[in-house]
């Protein structure tokens, strides 16, 4: 009986390891094909082009803030000269504390004009105060001012805001490239019959690398070995997964920090979900739940491009702390749309895509735990067969090098950003240390993660250090800012 | 063979494959910094050629456009590269306007070129060569070639296609838009009226009201566009029968343009609100 039991419990993970590396070699198949067709569909569609274009769809870029003071002015200003014809920037002060609203209406001449009455679909805190710019150089330029509510909730009231056909949403503290909502806009000006409901575009790590006036002047890979694992992790997630998945129609996930959507479809579904931690997974599932429900073609798309730059926690205790944030959002969102699960009413969301979250997503820590558990077991009681054991150890990194590898190179070799032989060389050897130095502690992050769901312990949205970027000329560099992730 | 084996082979085709991928990138990099190092040379050489056959008076125009043909064989220079680097020339000063660059094009042959890579089976290829085709202006010949594909199983093809039939005969090419059944994306409807826009020739009524019979929605949401961009008030009322259609995209169109027409109508307020 016991052997029995061993024999299946090593049968299911074999089966689970054979079935993840598959998974990935398609993936890295689907990616390169989806490479391929994005770089030669953008040469019919040169953002040259739709710069001079008549008609396109109005954007409007939401921006929520809170305690942004030592960055915000100069995020503003880079936001603001953002390339595209018909566009407007709602900054959304979600309570901060600090000063910086005061800053946005000193520097930005503002003033407070009738307050708007919220769209009925979506319910916001309380708003206080609504600024727009005397000075006609900011006209496009709209702060909100409102109780703490979130970010889903900031988020909420700048969609109910605004007027236009698109919104983008993202954060303030993130650079955004000069021509990103001309690429961004892409798929909605090609879509035929499918409608694009969701677009989401490559977020790239900017710790070290030179900022001027809120723009990114030169990209360096990371000095420390945390940000610079996580470059690798960002490339490999961006390029190889959400790519890949993006070829096959099979893209849930449009990250929160830079995600583009039809306004009509947001308020349709009542916008962002503020009780979710992990608000980005769970509106794209609902978006696209909706249009199943409604009958309608559709699709998610993702453009491979780093479009926005974001800083990576530079330390271990903030890195376990987005980590387990991540975690609990992914988690909170499984057991919301736990119908979908193997669901035929939901075509391939439901029997495929929903599934593949769930069994390795979410799956993946909790079989690695019960991996290692097993290994224990094994030395302590029923002794282990070494030479396999290390074998099989030397296999699996060897496999996660290969795939890292894969992922860095075809992105150094079809995007600039990272196109220096030291900084490929950088990124590879990260890659190769990250099973060792950053993975144990990522899963011990995520498995505290879901350990605090099953047992309902409430630690809200953590907190993030950010040592601000690199700004050039600044003298001011901050010494750290602490706010809510 | 033991399971030991077997995870000793998995083993050593991973650093093989990994051994490989680095060998693929060191290429990769050697190669590229060539490549790129040419493709600079050939930018510079072809626009330096270019600038000095507009600007140069004291030497013969011909002298210097010879100079750069000769330039451009003598290097070997690829036929895409160097449709390219025209390309680029060709967003500010247009080739179809200027002989002198026509002069060129000819010499080099890219015109016969660009027609043999039309007939190719390769859906980037073809699409490419239709592209710089009306992007050029090379008319001759072309709208006959170009025909049979406006309505193509391959979007860019079918696209591109029905924008070059747009630049080389302008209102006359609307009469295809009744036999359109294909969805058409709004970057097409905006290429389609920036074109219309380019051509000489005055607003041609007969083809218009001929492509106004189209039952295809999408073709009615371009010809709302058309009317609101060309200011077109005599066609308002196609605009004002489209807002009882069951399509809500088209219904949208429609508002737009009527909003453009009369901002201020009451009417129009009424409509929207509901």
């Amino acid at each position: 009986m016991y052997h029995f039991f061993n024999s299946t419990i090593e049968f299911f993970f074999l089966c689970y390891g054979i079935s993840i590396f598959t998974i990935y070699f398609f993936l890295v198949f689907f990616a390169r094909k989806a490479i391929i067709k994005n770089k030669k569909e953008a040469v019919f569609l040169d953002v040259s082009f739709i710069k001079r274009a008549d008609s396109l769809p109005t954007i409007t870029l939401i921006a929520p803030a809170y305690n942004e003071g030592m960055t915000i002015v100069t995020n503003v200003r880079s936001l603001l000269s953002i390339q595209y014809p018909f566009y407007e920037l709602i900054i959304s002060n979600d309570g901060s504390k600090d000063d910086s609203l005061e800053q946005l209406i000193k520097i930005f001449e503002l003033e407070p004009i009738p307050l708007f009455e919220s769209a009925r679909e979506i319910d916001t805190s309380l708003v206080k105060t609504i600024y727009k710019s005397i000075n006609p150089k900011y006209s496009n330029l709209t702060v909100i001012d409102k109780e703490n509510g979130g970010r889903a909730d900031a988020l909420n009231y700048g969609i109910a805001y605004a007027k236009s056909n698109l919104i983008l949403c993202t954060d303030a503290d993130c650079i955004i490239e000069q021509d990103a909502l001309l690429k961004m806009v892409r798929p909605y000006l090609e879509a035929l019959d499918e409608e694009v409901i969701a677009c989401g575009g490559a977020i790239g790590i900017a710790n070290d690398s030179i900022i001027k006036n809120g723009i990114l002047k030169e990209i360096k890979t990371p000095k420390k070995l945390l940000p610079r694992i996580q470059v690798v992790e960002y490339i490999r997630s961006f390029l190889l997964g959400r790519m890949a998945w993006g070829q096959i129609d099979g893209l849930m996930l449009v990250s929160g920090a830079f995600g583009l959507y039809p306004r009509n479809r947001l308020l349709e579904v009542g916008g962002f979900d503020v009780k979710s931690i992990g608000e980005d997974l769970e509106l794209c599932i609902r978006l696209r739940r909706h249009m199943e429900d409604l009958k309608l073609k559709y699709k998610v798309v993702y453009i491979p491009e780093t479009l926005c730059w974001t800083e990576a926690p530079q330390t271990f205790k903030v890195y376990k702390s987005q980590r387990d944030r991540w975690a609990r959002g992914l988690w909170d969102t499984m057991v919301k749309h736990k119908g979908l699960f193997l669901n035929k009413k939901y075509g391939k969301m439901g029997k495929l895509f929903f599934p593949y979250w769930v069994f390795f997503e979410l799956g993946a820590p909790i079989v690695e735990f019960l991996g290692m558990l097993y290994i224990l077991h094994h030395i302590f009681i029923t002794g282990m067969n070494w030479p396999v054991a290390i074998s099989l150890a030397i296999a699996v990194y060897l496999a996660s090098c290969v795939f890292s590898t894969i992922a860095v190179l075809m992105y150094c070799t079809n995007y600039n950003h990272y196109s220096k032989p030291k900084m490929i060389f950088k990124l590879l050897t990260a890659a190769y240390v990250e099973p060792f130095y950053s993975h144990p502690v990522m899963l011990y992050a995520q498995l505290k993660g879901f350990v605090k769901k099953i047992f309902n312990i409430d630690t809200g949205w953590g907190t993030m250090t950010r040592t601000g970027f690199n700004e050039e000329g600044d003298n001011n560099k901050t010494d750290s800012s602490v706010k809510d992730i | 063979m033991s399971l030991l084996i077997v995870i000793y082979i998995v083993i050593f085709s991973f650093l093989l494959s990994l051994v490989i991928l680095w060998l693929a990138t060191i290429g990769y990099i050697i190669k590229n910094k060539k490549k790129e190092k040419l493709y600079i040379q050939l930018e510079q050489g072809i626009i330096e050629g270019l600038a000095h056959s507009f600007i140069d008076d004291s030497i013969d125009e011909t002298e210097n456009t010879k100079k750069l043909i000769a330039y451009i064989k003598d290097n070997n220079i690829s036929f895409w590269d160097s449709a390219d680097v025209f390309m680029k020339v060709n967003r500010f000063i247009k080739f179809s306007n200027n002989e002198n660059l026509k002069f060129i094009f000819n010499s080099l042959g890219l015109e016969k070129m660009l027609k043999e890579k039309i007939k190719t089976n390769d859906w980037y290829v073809k699409t490419k060569a239709i592209w710089m085709t009306y992007e050029f202006g090379i008319c001759d010949n072309n709208t006959r070639l170009i025909t049979p594909y406006r309505n193509d199983d391959i979007t860019l093809i079918r696209r591109e296609s029905q924008i070059a039939l747009v630049t080389f005969l302008g209102w006359k090419s609307l009469t295809f838009l009744p036999y359109v059944t294909r969805p058409m994306s709004l970057w097409q409807q905006i290429r389609i009226i920036e074109k219309l826009h380019e051509t000489e020739e005055k607003l041609d009524i007969y083809h218009f009201e001929k492509a106004l019979k189209s039952e295809n929605e999408i073709v009615k949401e371009l010809l709302i566009r058309v009317i609101k961009s060309f200011k077109l008030h005599k066609y308002k009322y196609y605009v004002t029968k489209q807002l009882y259609s069951k399509n809500s995209n088209l219904i949208k169109v429609a508002l737009e343009a009527l909003n453009e027409f009369a901002p201020e109508s009451i009417e129009l307020k009424q409509i929207e609100i509901s």
